[in-house]
């Protein structure tokens, strides 16, 4: 992509996210369509909570060694608002990364958690740790964790790869929930094929639209329907175009 | 006010490197060095990562939590591999090949072991999903893939078969750029999320 197409497409998105955060401040998650892979979460977090024990979280899955991913952090809006809710049950919120950063990025948020709930002492450094440096120590690392009494279930989310499926399948061998959420094609199929509830393509960043996490969320996600709308006219257009032989 | 000052460096960092990718190649040199401080940070974010596990399992040996003996191998295989690391040198051929020959096993019999759950996972998908718009059009999918890509039909070298194959193979390309047009998209909104302060996960 040349530049100038850069420059448009960062200019109208950033347009269109003032423009829609005006016309949607008071009602951003209206009609919004819900999700079942994520209105479940909470259901099942909050069921959870009512037994004692609490859902796990494996965010990342992205392989430290090669590129950085921004999709991992997704997946932080959810932990957060999971977090909220169950942060004065009897077990702790628990997640385990595959980064460093994400580690980090974590930690911090649980410690607001932790200080908005004002108790800040109950806050461990333990409740967020990074398991593996590259996509198979993650789930390798995940696997040990999945098999503890406290656990209900498990929520996995990031740049995962087919490889998670095997935390998946262990999930699901110990009758624990579990839900694998991708922004990879092919993981996705998998996680749909071993029985998690389907999230295809862009859905994935539907989470902290779904969960009401902040109203920022719902704009943006009204904000990337209408840049694919216009996408989607660009290339239909482009299609008649080069039929009819004008370009 | 150290929060306010994190978000305003943040935004600040953010918006300088997109205006910089952008106006490339004049801010090329101040583009390396940005670079070089996120690679610095990202590192001592893993350092602090690494100390914070290996910290977590010297508690659950020290306390006999149940599965301590697993926190012990990875105490020792950390330490093996850190002090190996630190006394020959990270491109030691020696230590590499030490190395190697543990973890190159275990990552192909995890590959056999993720070979044969697909394998499971695949005919318990036809065994147990209820009948839906979804399933039937995924399973269907699947079981054409499966004879297509297994080279059966291809044998039959007929013009015609050899046509619908080939706009057969086209389907998942044109479907799987559908789907990744959709996820950079996203990738974008949440990067000027960030950029913009509207998304802080460095605070709650």
């Amino acid at each position: 992509m040349t530049n100038w197409m850069l420059w448009i497409v960062i200019g109208l998105s950033s347009f269109l996210m003032f423009f829609t955060w005006l016309l949607r401040k008071k009602n951003p998650f209206s009609k919004l369509r819900q999700l079942d892979a994520y209105t479940q979460l909470q259901e099942q977090n909050l069921a959870a909570f009512e037994k004692g024990k609490r859902l796990i979280f494996g965010l990342g899955g992205q392989s430290m060694l090669n590129e950085v991913s921004i999709n991992d952090i997704s997946g932080l809006p959810v932990f957060s608002r999971l977090s909220r809710q169950i942060v004065n049950g009897d077990q702790v919120p628990q997640a385990y990364c595959s980064d460093g950063v994400l580690a980090c990025l974590s930690q911090s948020i649980l410690d607001g958690v932790y200080k908005n709930a004002l108790i800040p002492e109950l806050f461990s450094i333990e409740s967020t740790l990074l398991v593996g440096a590259n996509n198979m120590s993650f789930v390798a690392g995940l696997l040990t964790e999945i098999n503890t009494d406290s656990n209900d279930g498990l929520i996995m989310f990031g740049s995962l790869k087919p490889e998670a499926l095997l935390a998946v399948d262990l999930a699901h061998r110990h009758n624990l929930y579990c839900q694998a959420i991708s922004d990879s094609p092919s993981a996705q199929a998998i996680f749909y094929a071993a029985g998690c509830q389907p999230v295809i393509g862009e859905e994935y960043f539907a989470a902290g639209a779904s969960l009401k996490a902040k109203p920022i969320y719902g704009i943006s996600l009204r904000v990337q329907d209408v840049i694919r709308i216009l996408i989607i006219i660009a290339l239909l257009v482009g299609a008649i175009v080069k039929l009819m032989g004008l370009y | 006010m150290k929060k306010k000052v994190s978000v305003i460096l943040a935004i600040l960092v953010g918006l300088f490197t997109l205006v910089a990718i952008l106006l490339r190649p004049f801010f090329d040199l101040y583009l390396n060095l940005i670079l070089k401080l996120g690679i610095v940070l990202a590192s001592t974010a893993t350092l602090v990562g690494i100390a914070n596990l290996m910290l977590t399992h010297l508690r659950r040996v020290s306390t006999g939590k149940r599965g301590f003996f697993f926190s012990l191998i990875v105490l020792l295989g950390f330490l093996v591999s850190f002090i190996g690391g630190l006394y020959l040198g990270h491109d030691n051929p020696g230590y590499l090949k030490w190395v190697s020959s543990i973890r190159i096993p275990l990552e192909v019999s995890f590959f056999g072991l993720l070979a044969l759950t697909l394998t499971y996972t695949g005919v318990h998908f036809f065994r147990t999903k209820e009948w839906s718009p979804l399933s039937i059009s995924f399973g269907g999918s699947v079981l054409v893939f499966l004879i297509v890509k297994s080279g059966l039909v291809q044998g039959l070298e007929n013009p015609i078969v050899d046509q619908v194959l080939a706009f057969i193979q086209r389907l998942p390309v044109a479907g799987s750029r559908g789907i990744l047009i959709g996820i950079s998209l996203g990738a974008l909104i949440t990067g000027l999320r960030v950029v913009f302060g509207l998304e802080r996960p460095y605070g709650e």
